[in-house]
């Protein structure tokens, strides 16, 4: 079983989950996350009871068999996500003293920001423009990508 | 011969990276094969077929279709030895295997630009027989009407330089049909659909907008003053589209994206494809100014009207782009430029026709294809992405 064949299971229970639940799954999390993999065959079969719910604990059965070629989610050893984390507060603490330090030249440093004479490219800022309803990030592609 | 490579240019890789960049990242190989496969069938059948019945005079129904002389290419011939060459009668001055592959490469970008209506749901196969049966029936004939001396709507006087009826509204026309038959994508304006990478969509734009050179300046088939005068209406028209498109969205929106600036750049190029060896620069202003506005209510608020999922905006672009440059190209079209007086009555007569008939046509090819095929991919398959479902492959991460 190849990972576009998990990937097909994960396309088909969704619809089917959608269409007989109206649990609305994540397909590409589902083909690519263990753990939200057995969640949602534990979900399938509780919700497949009946004769005319075969077909979801058919696939309930082949995305669990197909659990095994999901990744799981890494787990670090508490040791080395504490390094990890105390070099990550180390590599900031030394960009924010870069930051800090004046620079001896460039474009950057050249006009204030505050005094520069270009307009944001939102407008926002210059003309107080309201956001608009629409606006949303979340929103922004339902229905057309113009 | 540059020109040819030019108008290729704008399909491979253009046109795959301009709408590869728009659809959702599980669907852009399929939406980039669809475009090469398009190219490969498109090109077979003009050699075979297509070719003659547009480019050809014909007989008894030679205002409607060219006749079978020049199928498989025959008579093209280059005799080295007797300095001989085959040329069109369309276009004497060159040889007529440059002229079949330059109106090659129109029909290439025709047919894929109906991709565009259609992606994210057609099946491939489906797609490659519509595409073969629609460029025999509807695409070669609406050529024949146009470009072909003795076709009724050259006879009746209809101008159209590179394309703005047989390319764009055409194209238009069967996109919206497309649209309307396949329906709409599954979660259609309930969930967003986000375009996979805008910077691919510049890059093809950047690619259209050279290219579009090639297909306009070259369309005068000849180096020479006409051609250098349709070079420079095509950029003033692309700059002036991509700015009033940008004016309208932040008008109504208060942004200016780069999809936007980009869409209006294929706007202006569409609306000054069919005026571009008839109108002064001046004039080429302000086809691209109106096709800005005009395109982007097409891509905006028609579109919702129409209800179609149309679903990178073909009908909007390119089929408004091309009736407003049409109509505009019978209202500014200079004849001290050409020589050739424009009539706005035949424009008009013009874009009905071409509408009228690629929105019959296309219906009944698509009817026809379903009889072969089926022509959209199940519903698991269309939530699992086209790339993984038809073609086995997939984007890195």
């Amino acid at each position: 079983m190849t990972s576009n064949d998990v990937f097909a299971i994960a396309a088909h229970l969704h619809v089917l989950l959608r269409r007989k639940t109206g649990r609305v799954t994540d397909t590409e999390w589902l083909a690519g996350n263990a753990d939200y993999a057995r969640e949602i065959v534990r979900f399938t079969r509780e919700k497949a009871t009946g004769d005319e719910h075969a077909d979801l604990r058919a696939l309930a059965d082949k995305l669990e068999a197909a659990i095994p070629l999901i990744a799981s989610p890494a787990r670090k050893p508490l040791l080395q996500a504490a390094a990890d984390t105390l070099k990550a507060g180390q590599v900031s603490a030394a960009t924010a003293q870069r930051a800090a330090t004046p620079r001896s030249g460039g474009f950057a440093n050249s006009v204030p920001a505050h005094t520069s004479g270009f307009i944001e490219s939102t407008l926002i800022s210059a003309f107080g423009v309201p956001r608009k309803e629409g606006d949303d990030p979340d929103t922004r592609y339902v229905g057309g990508i113009r | 011969m540059v020109s040819t490579a030019l108008v290729l240019l704008m399909t491979l890789p253009g046109i795959a990276l301009f709408y590869g960049g728009m659809v959702r990242r599980f669907n852009v190989i399929n939406t980039m094969a669809s475009v090469v496969g398009i190219a490969a069938v498109v090109s077979l059948l003009w050699f075979g077929v297509a070719y003659s019945l547009a480019f050809t005079p014909g007989g008894a129904l030679g205002g409607f279709i060219g006749g079978v002389e020049r199928m498989g290419f025959s008579g093209m011939e280059f005799l080295g030895s007797t300095g001989q060459v085959a040329v069109s009668h369309i276009a004497k001055h060159v040889p007529e295997s440059v002229f079949a592959m330059f109106q090659l490469t129109f029909a290439i970008i025709t047919c894929a630009l109906v991709v565009g209506a259609l992606v994210e749901r057609m099946h491939f196969g489906a797609l490659l027989t519509f595409t073969g049966l629609w460029l025999v029936l509807v695409y070669a004939p609406i050529a024949h009407w146009v470009w072909e001396p003795g076709g009724w709507l050259a006879q009746l006087g209809a101008l159209d330089f590179a394309g703005g009826s047989v390319v764009h509204i055409n194209a238009g026309a069967a996109a919206l049909v497309c649209a309307y038959a396949l329906g709409p994508r599954e979660g259609y304006g309930r969930e967003p659909f986000i375009p996979f990478n805008l910077g691919l969509t510049m890059a093809g734009t950047g690619l259209l907008w050279v290219g579009w050179f090639g297909f306009n300046a070259g369309s005068a088939l000849a180096a020479d003053g006409r051609a250098g005068l349709a070079m420079a209406v095509t950029h003033i028209a692309a700059a002036a589209g991509a700015l009033a498109w940008m004016g309208a969205e932040w008008l109504a929106r208060k942004r200016a994206s780069l999809l936007g600036l980009c869409s209006g750049v294929v706007a202006g190029l569409v609306a000054i494809t069919p005026a571009a060896g008839f109108v002064s620069p001046r004039s080429a202003l302000v086809i691209g100014l109106v096709a800005g506005v005009a395109c982007y209510w097409g891509a905006t608020a028609l579109k919702r009207k129409l209800r179609a999922d149309d679903s990178l905006d073909v009908f909007g672009v390119h089929g408004v782009g091309g009736l407003v440059g049409a109509l505009l190209t019978g209202l500014l079209a200079d004849p001290a430029i050409s020589g050739v007086q424009a009539s706005f009555m035949a424009q008009v007569i013009a874009c009905v026709a071409v509408l009228a008939y690629s929105l019959v046509m296309t219906a009944v090819v698509l009817w026809i294809t379903s009889r072969f095929t089926t022509l959209r991919v199940r519903e698991f398959e269309e939530r699992a992405g086209l790339d993984v479902s038809l073609h086995n492959e997939q984007l890195g991460h």
